[in-house]
């Protein structure tokens, strides 16, 4: 046996341990790092009807446009791994909401009037991560829970307080951590979101249907 | 000071015609100024009678009273108007006889020789020529017409109350609206439930639609006798309606809030502006017909001729997002010629 080899048992124990900090494989970096940061931009595509109503002599109706992808939607997230494979995460995300009209007049045909109102949105919302850490760093995932969503029209609106309502998430997307800097990381996500309630006309309910597309960055400690 | 007083008289007519919003009684006093019709609020609970000179045809005159004073109190019951009136009894005046300084209601047997056909009834003024004063106001209905004062109405006559209703609004300073919309039965026209009840055309016979104010009725109340806090609670909208660059008169343009369903409108002054007072905060759709449908510019006050009817309904493009207690200018429409 050489000499040079001749190590104890417990410095052997400590250079294989530094060595595994020094590089660990993706997958166990998401082992050894449980908490997770982030921030992210993004855009969603909305499917909002303020309802229709009608007076005399046309009907109303009302829409929210999609929200296009940039930095008119920025939010941060935060989660913890119960195991590699399951997280809880919790994410905040703000954006302004515009809402545009058509009328159907009863002599002029249908209108498009364009842009009528501005909304800020807030969503807050619980989830659970089911992910899966590859060894090449990417770690795909799916997600599931609830959201808190609250709608204020930046004018006030006669009647119309601001809308709180309940919802339902339904996504994926993946993470992928560089093998030289597992602590940070990119990351992809669709939501589709199924809210309760939404802005509405008098005698109109709303029920959006938000599908929100995000990219952002991923902080591991 | 020398009080110049003229005479206004202002026609409910069966014909069908047009209406548009609300709209005050206006006219240019001997200065040039222009100035609306109005009770002085020293003058309320403006006082008024019922004249006993011509019974009505078909029930008492008690009833008769008893549904005019229901069409008084619908009006005074307004919690953004604070006009108030005064049932002061009976009285041997006919209405219509000018100058006596008191104001009557009551009916007549014969039409009065005034314009048109189809007479139900009128309402007289005699004001101030200097500030637009009401100080007599008298209202005939005619004692040709089947009336009815029964509750539910009656089929094949019209109703009483309903007229009532739409002369007091007038007895109150309130023009002919034209916020209404004329339905087609066969060869005859209706004139839809949700109109104004200052559209010049009667309801339909057999129906009460016209003892309810619709929101253009109550807010012309409100904005000639603002009670509380209605000017802060509610929203001011201006602008100009122009056709090839030249101001648009007498436009009726139509305000909608979808989320409140409060429609109102008004009509573009000799210069084409609008001011809409009384809206409801939000964002408001705003529309540009020209007097049609059945009714003339004579309907709202206008002479014919120098009112351009020939575009097609326009709507604003974009914002008009109204405040409370503020004015939103600029909010202008080009119609389409």
């Amino acid at each position: 046996m050489s000499g040079r080899w001749s190590v104890s048992g417990w410095k052997c124990l400590l250079l294989a341990s530094a060595i595994s900090w020094v590089a660990p494989t993706s997958a166990e970096a998401q082992r050894l790092r449980r908490f997770e940061a982030g921030f992210f931009l993004g855009g969603m595509s909305v499917d909002h009807d303020l309802g229709t109503v009608s007076n005399l002599f046309f009907t109303t109706s009302g829409q929210a446009n999609d929200v296009s992808l940039g930095t008119g939607l920025l939010g941060a997230r935060f989660s913890f791994d119960f195991s590699p494979n399951l997280a809880a995460e919790a994410s905040y995300y703000r954006t302004e909401q515009t809402f545009s009209y058509t009328v159907a007049d009863r002599e002029a045909g249908s209108v498009d009037i364009g842009d009528q109102f501005d909304a800020t949105l807030q969503n807050v919302s619980g989830n659970l991560v089911v992910q899966f850490p590859l060894e090449i760093g990417l770690v795909p995932y799916g997600t599931i829970g609830f959201a808190w969503v609250q709608t204020d029209p930046k004018n006030p609106i006669d009647g119309l307080d601001k809308e709180s309502s309940n919802g339902f998430n339904l996504g994926g997307g993946f993470k992928y951590f560089l093998p030289g800097a597992t602590w940070v990381g990119a990351r992809f996500e669709v939501r589709y979101q199924l809210l309760s309630q939404g802005l509405a006309f008098a005698g109109a309910s709303a029920e959006p249907r938000n599908t929100e597309v995000t990219i952002g960055a991923a902080f591991r400690f | 000071m020398r009080i110049r007083l003229v005479l206004f008289t202002v026609l409910l007519l069966a014909a069908p015609r047009i209406g548009s919003p609300y709209k005050r009684i206006e006219f240019f006093n001997i200065d040039g100024e222009k100035v609306h019709l109005y009770w002085e609020a020293d003058k309320m609970p403006v006082p008024w009678f019922f004249s006993n000179s011509t019974p009505p045809r078909d029930f008492s005159l008690d009833a008769a009273i008893n549904a005019t004073r229901t069409s008084y109190d619908t009006w005074e019951a307004l919690e953004t108007s604070g006009i108030t009136f005064q049932y002061s009894g009976t009285t041997n005046a006919e209405p219509w006889v000018f100058f006596d300084f008191i104001s009557t209601v009551g009916f007549l047997p014969e039409p009065l020789p005034v314009e048109g056909t189809g007479i139900l009834g009128a309402t007289s003024f005699i004001v101030s020529l200097l500030t637009g004063e009401i100080v007599e106001s008298d209202i005939f209905f005619n004692n040709e017409v089947l009336w009815s004062v029964a509750p539910n109405g009656q089929a094949g006559r019209l109703d009483l109350q309903s007229t009532a209703t739409h002369e007091i609004g007038h007895f109150l300073g309130l023009d002919h609206s034209a916020l209404a919309f004329m339905e087609t039965r066969g060869r005859a026209r209706f004139v839809e439930e949700g109109s104004a009840i200052m559209f010049p055309v009667a309801f339909p016979r057999g129906t009460i639609i016209g003892r309810t104010l619709t929101l253009d009725d109550l807010t012309g109340a409100s904005v000639l006798y603002p009670a509380g806090s209605f000017a802060s609670d509610t929203a001011t909208m201006s602008g100009r309606v122009t056709k090839n660059g030249q101001g648009l008169w007498g436009a009726h343009l139509t305000t909608f809030n979808p989320f409140t369903e409060e429609m109102i409108g008004i009509f573009t002054d000799e210069t084409g502006n609008y001011r809409v007072e009384g809206l409801s905060p939000g964002p408001i759709v705003v529309r540009v017909h020209p007097i049609s449908d059945g009714t003339s510019p004579e309907s709202y006050g206008f002479d014919s001729f120098i009112i351009d009817l020939d575009y097609e309904v326009t709507f604003h493009q974009g914002r008009a997002e109204v405040t409370a207690g503020a004015n939103t200018p600029g909010v202008d429409v080009a119609v389409t010629p």
